[in-house]
C-alpha cells in the first residue's frame, strides 16, 4: 500500500497533527518491522517453542483490540480486512483438520498459520509506526492489557469452557466428542450436585444476612463514641486477616467434639451439652456458616462505619431538634443515606459466598459425607479428577446461575439510574 | 513507540516461557511419598540414581495423589514435563500416552526381558499400550486388608474377628463399650472399602465383570441386591460422627484402641510397625477381609515423559532400568512395606502380613486389577460421591445405591 492509502485509512489527518518520525525514519523503521518477521519466520520463532495454537490467540486478540481501538486504521474496511484475513486462515486449518488433511494437507495448514500469524502482527505493528500518532493513544495503549483479559480471560475461558461442558473429555480437553446436553442431564441427576446447591444457598442467604445485620449493630455501637475505639475496631477487624484455611483448621479444632467446645463445657460440669454441628451431618454447613460469619463480619463493620462517619453532623442535628428517637434516625434517615455503601458490602460479601470453597476444604472437607460440599468444590473435583466436561458443565451453570441473579441488579444500578439522571 | 515497547514486552514473556530446560544429567523425580516410611524407600531410589552417573532432583508433592496427579498431569500437558514421575496406570495415563507425552521403553524393556522377569503378568501389562511399554512398575500394593487390634477385641471378651462377617457379628458388644467396631475415613477410603467389601461378598469374578466388562444387568441385579444389604449391614458399623479426614488418622484410632477394626491398603501396615506393634500378636491382618484371599495388583510405576534433551532422554532409560534392580527393590520394598516387582530377590526381613501376601501373589491364582486399571477417574469420583453419601446418612436405602451405582457402571466409558 502507498503512503497515501495508508494515511488516508488511517494515523490522523488535519493541520495539529504532524507525524512523530520523518518519511526516513518511518521507512527504517517499517523495514526493521518487515526484517524481524522474515527471521522470526525463517528460526520459526516461537511456533518451535510453543506450538501453533498460543501466537494464533495472540494474533486473534491483536487484530480484535486493533478493530475495537482503531490504531493503527480508523478506516472500518482496513481493520474489517484484517479480520476477515484471520478468519480465513483459521478455516483453512479447519478444513485440514475436519478432513483429515485431504482438502488440504497439515503441512500446508501449518505453513499458513505460521504466514497468518506472523504477517498480521508484523503488519499491525508496521502501519501502527507509519501511522502514528493518533488520537488519545497514550489512553488507548493504557486499555490494551485490559481488553486482552477481557477477550481471553473472561469471554475466551468462558466460551472455551462452555464448548467443552458439552463434550466427553474426561482427562484430556480433547474436542470431537460433542455429546450435546449429557453432562448437564447427568449433573442435574446427581445427588451431590443438589446437596451442594442447597448448601451454597443456604450459606449465602445466612452469611450475608447475619454479616450484614451483625456488622450494622457492631457499626452503630462503635459510633457512639466510645472510649477505647480503636482496640475494639482491631478486635472486630482481626478475624479478617486471617486466610479462610487458617479459619478453618481454627475452628475445626473449636467445633471438634472431641478437643473442642463441647469437651470444655463437659469438663466444667454441664455433661449433658452437645454441641457436634461439625460431624452432624445435618448441621454441618451451619459450622461454616459460623466460622465464616466469625471471619467476615469485621469487614461488614469498617465499611458500614466509614458510612455511618460519612454522614454528616447536620443531619444528626436536624434530627434531634425535630425530637426524632434515635433508633428512627438510624433506620428512616441513616441507613437511606447510606445506599452506597451498604450496595458495596452487599457485593463483596455475596460475591465471596458464590466463590466459597477454602473455608469449606479446611473445616469440613465438604463432610461428614458429603453433607457440606459446596459447587466450587464439586467442579474442582470433577476438573481434576479425570471428568474435566462434568466440571465444566458444573461450573457453566455456576457461572450462569451468577449472571442471572446479577444482570438485572447490574442493568438497575448502572444503566437505568444513568437514564433516570 | 508505545506499541513497540509492547511488542518487545510481549516478546520478551513469550521468550521466558519457552526458557527453562534442565541441566544435562539433572534428573527431576515427582511423587507423592512423603510420608516417613514414604520418604525412607523414595531415598534408597535417590541413592541409586544418584550412584548410577545422573543427579536425582527431589520433586515430591505434599497431599494424595489426588493433589499430586493434576499437579503432575498438567506439567506434562503444560509442556514443562519432569525427568521422571510416579502416575497411576489407568485411563488418566493412557490418554497422555496416546497423545504421545511419554518415552517408549520397550527396547530396555526387551533387552532386560522385563516380561520374564517381572510378576504378576497384569502389571506389565497395565504399563502397555499397543504392544509398547511406557512405565516401569516398581512394587505392588493391595488394598484387600482388614487391621484389627487384639486387645480392642479380649478386653470386650470376645475372640479377635477372623473376618468381616465375625466383625459384624461382635459389633454389639463393642458399641456397649464405647468402641466404635470399625474406623473410617472419608474420600477415597470409602470407595476401598465398599470395593472390599464388593470382593468379599460378590467374589472376585463377579467384582471384575461389574467393573471392567460393565455388566450392568448383574450390578443392578438380585445378586447384588444381596451385596449391597450387606454392605448396608456393614455401614451400621461405622460411626458417622467419627470419620475421619485422613486415611493414618482411622487407623490411628485402630492403633490407639478406639476403634476395633479398620479396612485399608497393605501400606497401613507401615502405621502399625512405627506404633512398634508385632503382627499376629498385638494386630492381625487378614487379607481379602477374611472372607475371599484376592488381593489387587495395582502399585507404583514410574512414568517418563518424553523429553527433547536427549541427555535427559539417556537418563530416563538409565534411571528406568536401575529402578528394578534386584538390590534396589529389596531396598525400597523393605521401607515402603510393598511387595517388590521380582520374584528372585531376598526377602527373609519381611514381617508376617508381607509373607501372607507374597503368599497369595506366588500360590494363588486369586489376583485382580487395580479399580483405576478398570474404570476411568470419572466415574471413579462419581462412584465415591455416591458412596460416601451412603455411608454418612443411615436412613439411605441400599436398594437406592444399587440401583445408582449400576448406573454409572453403565455410562462408564470403554477403555
Amino acid at each position: 500500500m502507498s503512503n497515501i492509502e495508508l494515511s488516508q485509512m488511517g494515523g490522523v489527518s488535519g493541520p495539529q497533527f504532524k507525524p512523530t518520525f520523518t518519511r526516513e525514519v518511518r521507512l527504517a523503521l517499517v523495514g526493521l518491522i518487515a526484517l524481524m518477521t522474515v527471521v522470526a519466520f525463517y528460526f520459526d520463532w516461537p511456533f518451535a517453542q510453543i506450538g501453533l495454537s498460543q501466537p494464533f490467540m495472540l494474533t486473534a486478540g491483536c487484530v480484535l483490540v486493533s478493530y475495537v481501538i482503531d490504531v493503527p486504521f480508523t478506516a472500518l474496511r482496513a481493520r474489517l480486512a484484517q479480520i476477515g484475513v484471520f478468519l480465513l486462515a483459521a478455516f483453512a486449518a479447519w478444513l485440514s483438520w475436519y478432513s483429515g488433511g485431504t482438502v488440504l494437507s497439515q503441512e500446508g495448514a501449518d505453513l499458513i498459520w505460521k504466514l497468518t500469524c506472523l504477517g498480521l502482527i508484523g503488519f499491525i505493528l508496521a502501519a501502527g509506526v507509519w501511522n502514528a500518532p493518533y488520537r488519545n493513544f497514550s489512553s488507548k495503549t493504557a486499555a490494551i492489557p485490559m481488553m486482552f483479559i477481557v477477550i481471553f480471560a473472561f469471554i475466551g475461558c468462558s466460551l472455551w469452557t462452555i464448548t467443552y461442558s458439552m463434550s466427553e473429555a474426561k482427562t484430556f480437553p480433547l474436542y470431537g466428542s460433542f455429546v450435546g446436553l449429557k453432562q448437564y442431564y447427568r449433573l442435574f441427576n446427581t445427588d451431590v450436585w443438589w446437596t451442594a446447591c442447597r448448601n451454597a444457598v443456604i450459606y449465602l442467604i445466612l452469611v450475608t444476612s447475619i454479616e450484614f445485620v451483625l456488622g450494622f449493630l457492631i457499626a452503630v455501637f462503635m459510633d457512639q463514641k466510645i472510649r477505647a475505639e480503636g482496640v475494639f475496631r482491631t478486635i472486630y477487624l482481626y478475624p479478617f486477616a486471617l486466610s479462610f484455611i487458617v479459619t478453618g483448621h481454627v475452628w475445626a479444632w473449636i467445633l471438634s467434639p472431641e478437643y473442642g467446645l463441647e469437651k470444655s463445657v463437659r469438663q466444667l460440669g454441664w455433661t449433658n451439652f452437645s454441641f457436634d454441628w461439625i460431624v452432624n451431618v445435618d448441621r454441618s454447613i451451619y459450622a461454616v456458616v459460623i466460622a465464616a460469619v466469625w471471619q467476615g463480619t469485621g469487614l461488614a463493620m469498617a465499611l458500614m462505619l466509614a458510612g455511618l462517619r460519612g454522614i454528616d453532623d447536620e443531619v444528626w442535628k436536624a434530627a434531634r431538634i425535630d425530637g426524632i428517637p434515635k433508633w428512627r434516625t438510624y433506620l428512616q434517615i441513616v441507613i437511606p443515606m447510606m445506599r452506597p455503601v451498604l450496595i458495596t458490602t452487599f457485593v463483596l460479601v455475596a460475591s465471596g459466598c458464590v466463590r466459597v470453597y477454602d473455608i469449606v476444604v479446611a473445616l469440613t472437607d465438604g463432610g461428614p459425607g458429603t453433607s457440606s460440599k459446596v459447587p466450587a468444590q464439586y467442579v474442582y473435583q470433577y476438573l481434576f479428577q479425570g471428568g474435566i466436561a462434568q466440571g465444566l458443565a458444573a461450573s457453566t451453570v455456576m457461572l450462569l446461575t451468577s449472571a442471572v441473579i446479577l444482570t438485572p441488579w447490574i442493568y438497575i444500578e448502572f444503566v437505568k439510574n444513568r437514564q433516570a439522571r | 513507540m508505545g506499541l513497540k515497547k509492547l511488542s518487545a514486552a510481549l516478546a520478551l514473556s513469550v521468550s521466558l516461557f519457552a526458557a527453562g530446560a534442565a541441566r544435562a544429567t539433572d534428573i527431576e523425580v515427582t511423587h507423592w511419598w512423603t510420608s516417613g516410611g514414604e520418604a525412607a524407600a523414595v531415598a534408597e531410589f535417590a541413592k541409586a540414581v544418584d550412584a548410577s552417573g545422573d543427579h536425582w532432583v527431589d520433586g515430591a508433592i505434599a497431599g494424595s495423589g489426588d493433589v499430586a496427579r493434576p499437579i503432575i498431569i498438567s506439567r506434562i500437558l503444560g509442556g514443562n514435563p519432569m525427568g521422571a514421575t510416579q502416575l497411576n496406570p489407568g485411563h488418566d495415563a493412557d490418554e497422555l500416552i496416546k497423545a504421545g507425552l511419554m518415552t517408549d521403553l520397550t527396547e530396555i524393556a526387551t533387552a532386560g526381558k522385563w516380561n520374564d522377569i517381572l510378576r504378576p503378568k497384569t502389571q506389565l501389562a497395565g504399563c502397555t499400550v499397543d504392544g509398547k511399554i511406557y512405565c516401569v512398575p516398581v512394587n505392588l500394593h493391595s488394598a484387600q486388608w482388614m487391621w484389627t487390634n487384639r486387645k480392642v477385641f479380649t478386653d470386650a471378651g470376645i475372640e479377635p474377628p477372623k473376618s468381616i462377617a465375625d466383625l459384624i457379628a461382635d459389633a454389639p458388644k463393642l458399641k456397649e463399650k464405647g468402641i466404635q467396631p470399625l474406623a473410617l475415613a472419608q474420600g477415597w477410603a470409602v470407595r476401598l472399602l465398599v470395593n472390599d467389601l464388593i470382593i468379599a461378598f460378590a467374589g472376585v469374578d463377579n467384582y471384575v465383570k461389574v467393573m471392567k466388562d460393565r455388566d450392568a444387568a448383574l450390578a443392578a441385579g438380585p445378586e447384588f441386591t444381596k451385596v449391597f444389604q450387606q454392605i448396608g449391614d456393614a455401614r451400621s458399623l461405622v460411626d458417622t460422627k467419627a470419620i475421619t479426614k485422613q486415611w493414618n488418622e482411622a487407623v490411628g484410632l485402630v492403633i490407639s484402641g478406639k476403634a476395633g477394626a479398620n479396612i485399608m491398603g497393605d501400606w497401613a501396615g507401615g502405621e502399625f510397625q512405627v506404633a512398634k506393634m508385632v503382627a499376629g500378636k498385638d494386630y492381625d491382618c487378614l487379607p481379602g477381609l477374611g472372607l475371599a484371599p484376592a488381593l489387587d495388583t495395582g502399585g507404583d510405576v514410574f512414568f517418563f515423559p518424553l523429553n527433547k534433551d536427549p541427555a535427559v532422554h539417556a537418563a530416563q532409560l538409565k534411571m528406568a532400568q536401575t529402578l528394578l534392580t534386584p538390590e534396589v527393590q529389596v531396598a525400597f520394598n523393605l521401607k515402603k512395606g510393598s511387595l517388590p516387582m521380582r520374584p528372585d530377590v531376598d526377602l527373609s526381613a519381611a514381617n508376617d502380613c508381607m509373607k501372607k501376601g507374597l503368599e497369595i501373589l506366588d500360590h494363588s491364582k486369586v489376583t485382580l486389577p487395580s479399580d483405576r486399571q478398570m474404570l476411568d477417574g470419572d466415574s471413579l469420583t462419581q462412584i465415591g460421591d455416591l458412596l460416601t453419601d451412603f455411608f454418612s446418612k443411615p436412613d439411605m436405602k441400599p436398594a437406592d445405591v444399587q440401583a445408582k451405582f449400576a448406573e454409572i457402571i453403565k455410562n462408564a466409558p470403554k477403555m
